[in-house]
């Protein structure tokens, strides 16, 4: 039994930034900053849960969706002519634990086996399980640098390729990457920190009253999980229809000229290097407005999503502190 | 029956220590309060409350497993048995001690000493069970993310009462069976417990609860939701325990320092105080702006205290100024940071230990599969196939082998792979923070190469820890961390003025190193020691200081994991001149820089220095 979405309390700039990248994968992941127990992996489970199930080809080990792209071994079964059995799957959230190792995520090809029978023979990593799903990574600051930069390649690409002894495998890895991480114990480097699509908050609730709704409604669920459910059921289906239609629209909402002009102005003014902040802010804002059915973006939408889009990328240096270029974001907000 | 003595039955074999036995207790009566976390000191009755943990799960039949320190990663959370796919001839997996323990209880003894990496594999499947540990805080702390998925948390003690201790005395002379003792009671505490199990879904919770549980909590400062989820079950059992039937405002506080202990946070009050010298700063705006060398935007403060902390440090430079030996002022500030440089190559030489880190400074066999190939090997536990090797072991006996087509390979032509990669480091920063160091604005010059330092351990991932010393203490301000951030902005801050402890610095970095050598063995750690040398404040007193640095040096020096670096930061044009730091790096058997030679251009005296050296040990011939 998961905890439904919609009864995780407050949040709501966690809650927007994981359905943004559900609406729209290519924004490229949340990276959740904020303390620990503030509901972060709840929210991820939650969200997993509550989305209509994916459609998958039959006994692929790699969820390969039946519209493609597939990995090589369903490449393989079509050229043979067989026919792709289709059956219909839960999302999962696929957890990296820290210490992980290289092979555990990306899979090994097996060259002992190679050797002896003469056949390829893939053991699928992590990346496998999480291509469709949610890739969770708790405390993705302590994560190993090599294991990080192995993961934002394979989420940049969508693709997971391995190579070994000149035995090559490759099957397609797109997920959604969410981290979290508490930013008292040590920063991600700032190449790192770019290269997450958004970046969201998590505050500590410390009004009384929401806090003890939290705990209300998780001692709820602990002691009646189904019935509570049953109670968060309209509005958990509301909002699944609302994310699918979001996703099924995005494609069709415009963008006027002046927003592009908005956007890299706004970019220009805070002298942020490379234009992954530029793309993501614009596309963040379009799925926001395909989430709240709107035809167009407009200048309301970009702000709605411009804090968690740019947030990380004002700090370029180590060492270098931000402030001012905070400071300066939130000025040029409130002329927007 | 009251309350104590039932405590008394409970774990007959531990006297004293109430709290953590409620806790356990609570814990079985509701395993949703979220697992316990045992701290104390050694011999304080850790590990045998664990064991009479042990002994009633295995006579009440629950299911339970233990993690031992050495544990690996297969055994963990399961793998591929080897020796029996060889013998099946098809892949066996294992499952692995994770998965044995479903929706029972683990036990780990010294949690401390695990590493993170094993620790998050646990945690990441801690829903499915309870999570019971012990810790010894002089080895080693678990950090906050780790410490908050504990639901509770009690401390053992040291019995304080005499009476107690006479009958701990004799409880022990005998070496008894623990397996077989007391057995009566605890079989009596199990048919308490499950009584208790039934009370429990009876307890009637008021409206008034919740309040009293998010007040409790935020009282605290503590923002963790699981504060409150465990307080409110935690209680619920205790009201249980007491025989009452609705859960009452006092039970709640009964039970709070349980789930709280280990969430409190020093931050918050660290962040109320720190306000407090903000207003004072800007009541005195006498920050001055000087030229600095190298024209950045760093600037110098010159920061008068609060004066009680003025007085304090008056205080202390007067009653020990009879020992003074060296100059120093007693004047306390806060120094700028100076000219920031790129660091001088710093080599380490290789060791024979196979590492599974990675890094950017040291060279080190690898277990990885990325790295640099070495050579060919038989044997290798990491079953990394050399391709070619295989091959051309395996080419010579084709034909007597009847090779038709195919290769034709035998088990016994495997070859393995060794390979090498960089490692990071733990490099810990050892700080010189006594007046002498403040004596023409040596401490920006200090600044400055320690910020350098950590840009080069930022470059090479390096981990960072930073301990201070001066006036009468040592003090870890940084615990090993990856955040060279972290570092910097404590770096900021530090003080200068007083004494000088050294010895006491370096004791404290023995103590560092040695917990932090504890919990990964396989880390090299670079300890940099940036001081005059002029110790002049003994641990002991009327201990020569002196002394007592040599011999913690020399401690430090048979660690055959640790690497010293001496940074001598004297003035050398000073007519005090004194060089004991070159002294201290020969008794940490370690390297030894001027302060000024740190800087990666200067070669040409680098090359001076090889020369001189050279020409030495031609003389000596």
């Amino acid at each position: 039994m998961i905890f439904p979405f919609c009864a995780v309390v407050d949040q709501e700039e966690m809650k927007l930034g994981l359905i943004l990248n559900v609406i729209d994968p290519s924004i490229g992941g949340v990276l959740i900053m904020g303390e620990k127990g503030t509901a972060k992996s709840t929210t991820v489970r939650a969200l997993a849960d509550l989305l209509p199930e994916i459609e998958v080809i039959k006994g692929c080990r790699f969820n390969c969706s039946p519209d493609g792209p597939f990995c090589l071994e369903c490449l393989e079964k079509k050229e043979k002519g067989e026919n792709l059995e289709v059956e219909k799957k839960k999302m999962e959230v696929v957890e990296l634990p820290l210490g992980v190792t290289e092979d555990r995520v990306v899979g090994t090809i097996d060259v002992e086996y190679a050797i002896t029978y003469g056949k390829r023979h893939f053991e699928p990593g992590l990346l496998a399980k999480a291509n469709r799903n949610f890739l969770y990574i708790d405390e993705v600051n302590l994560l190993e640098d090599h294991i990080v930069d192995l993961l934002l390649d394979s989420a940049a690409m969508g693709i997971n390729r391995v190579e070994r002894e000149g035995i090559s495998f490759f099957h397609p890895a797109r997920f959604i990457l969410v981290g979290s991480m508490n930013p008292e114990e040590g920063e991600l480097r700032p190449q790192f920190l770019d290269r997450f699509g958004l970046c969201v908050q998590v505050r500590a609730i410390t009004d009384k009253n929401l806090r003890k709704e939290v705990l209300k409604r998780k001692i709820e669920f602990d002691t009646d999980p189904e019935g509570f459910l049953k109670k968060w059921k309209n509005e958990q289906e509301d909002l699944s229809q609302r994310i699918v239609q979001a996703k099924k629209n995005l494609s069709e909402v415009k963008v006027p000229e002046e927003i592009y002009k908005t956007v890299v102005d706004l970019t220009s003014q805070l002298n942020l290097d490379g234009h992954r902040g530029d793309i993501v802010l614009l596309k963040a804002a379009k799925a926001y407005a395909a989430f709240n059915k709107k035809d167009s973006v407009e200048k309301e939408d970009l702000k709605k999503v411009v804090l968690f889009s740019l947030r990380h990328r004002l700090k370029r240096l180590p060492f270098e502190e931000p402030e001012m270029e905070v400071k300066k974001l939130y000025e040029l907000l409130s002329i927007l | 029956m009251n309350f104590y003595q039932s405590f008394e039955d409970i774990f007959p074999e531990v006297l004293g220590n109430i709290t953590p036995k409620l806790a356990i207790f609570l814990n079985l009566i509701e395993p949703r309060c979220g697992g316990v976390l045992i701290i104390g000191k050694k011999g304080t009755g850790k590990s045998l409350m664990l064991n009479c943990f042990k002994k009633i799960l295995k006579i009440s039949n629950l299911p339970f497993v233990e993690i031992p320190i050495g544990v690996t990663e297969e055994t963990l959370i399961g793998g591929i048995n080897i020796e029996k796919t060889i013998e099946k001839g098809s892949r066996v997996f294992e499952e692995g001690i994770l998965d044995r323990a479903k929706e029972g209880f683990v036990l780990i003894d010294d949690i401390n000493l695990l590493p993170d990496e094993y620790l998050s594999l646990i945690f990441e499947k801690a829903e499915n069970f309870n999570l019971v540990a012990t810790l010894n805080p002089e080895e080693g702390v678990l950090s906050p993310h780790f410490l908050d998925r504990f639901g509770m948390c009690a401390v053992t003690e040291d019995l304080k009462d005499p009476s107690n201790k006479q009958k701990l005395l004799k409880l022990y002379e005998n070496n008894y069976q623990f397996e077989d003792s007391f057995l009566e009671k605890y079989e009596s505490a199990i048919r308490k417990i499950e009584s208790l199990k039934v009370l429990k879904e009876k307890v009637r919770v008021e409206e008034f609860i919740w309040d009293k549980i998010s007040e409790t909590v935020l009282k605290e400062f503590v923002f963790s939701h699981r504060a409150e989820i465990f307080l409110f079950y935690a209680s619920l059992a205790y009201a249980a325990f007491k025989g009452e039937f609705s859960l009452k405002e006092n039970h709640v506080d009964e039970v709070s320092h349980l789930v709280l202990l280990h969430r409190k946070r020093e931050i918050e009050k660290q962040k109320v105080s720190e306000e407090k010298q903000k207003e004072e700063k800007k009541e005195d705006k006498e920050d001055r702006q000087d030229l600095k060398p190298s024209g950045e935007r760093k600037e110098h403060k010159k920061e008068n205290f609060s004066q009680k902390e003025k007085d304090r440090s008056e205080s202390s430079e007067e009653s020990s100024q009879i020992e003074m030996s060296f100059p120093c002022s007693s004047k306390e500030e806060i120094f700028g940071v100076g000219e920031v440089f790129k660091v001088k190559r710093m080599i380490f030489e290789k060791d024979k230990t196979i590492r599974s880190t990675t890094g950017r400074r040291t060279k080190s066999k690898t277990r990885l599969k990325g790295g640099r190939f070495l050579r060919s090997v038989i044997f290798s536990k990491d079953k990394d196939i050399d391709l070619f090797g295989t091959i051309r072991s395996a080419a010579p006996f084709q034909v007597l082998r009847g090779r038709k087509n195919k290769l034709i390979i035998y088990k016994e032509d495997f070859r393995y792979k060794e390979k090498e990669r960089k490692i990071s480091h733990v490099v810990s920063f050892v700080v010189d923070g006594s007046g002498s160091m403040g004596v023409q604005k040596r401490m920006e010059a200090v600044k400055g190469a320690i910020l350098s330092l950590l840009m080069d351990c930022y470059q090479k991932r390096d981990k960072v820890s930073m301990i201070m010393f001066r006036k009468n203490q040592a003090e870890v301000v940084l615990p090993p961390t990856s955040s060279s951030d972290l570092a910097y902005k404590k770096l900021k801050d530090l003080p200068t003025g007083g004494k000088t402890p050294l010895s006491l610095g370096l004791l404290e970095a023995y103590k560092l190193i040695k917990k932090s050598h504890l919990k990964h063995p396989d880390t090299r750690i670079i300890l940099i020691v940036l001081s005059d040398g002029k110790a002049n404040q003994a641990i002991k007193s009327g201990e020569d200081p002196i002394l007592e640095v040599k011999r913690i040096c020399s401690e430090i020096g048979k660690l055959s994991y640790v690497d010293s670096v001496v940074i001598d930061c004297e003035l050398k044009n000073n007519f005090l001149k004194m060089d004991l730091a070159k002294e201290l790096a020969k008794w940490l058997s370690g390297k030894y820089f001027l302060l000024e030679d740190l800087k990666a251009e200067n070669l040409v005296s680098l090359i001076d220095q090889i020369k001189t050296e050279h020409l030495e040990s031609l003389e000596r011939f």
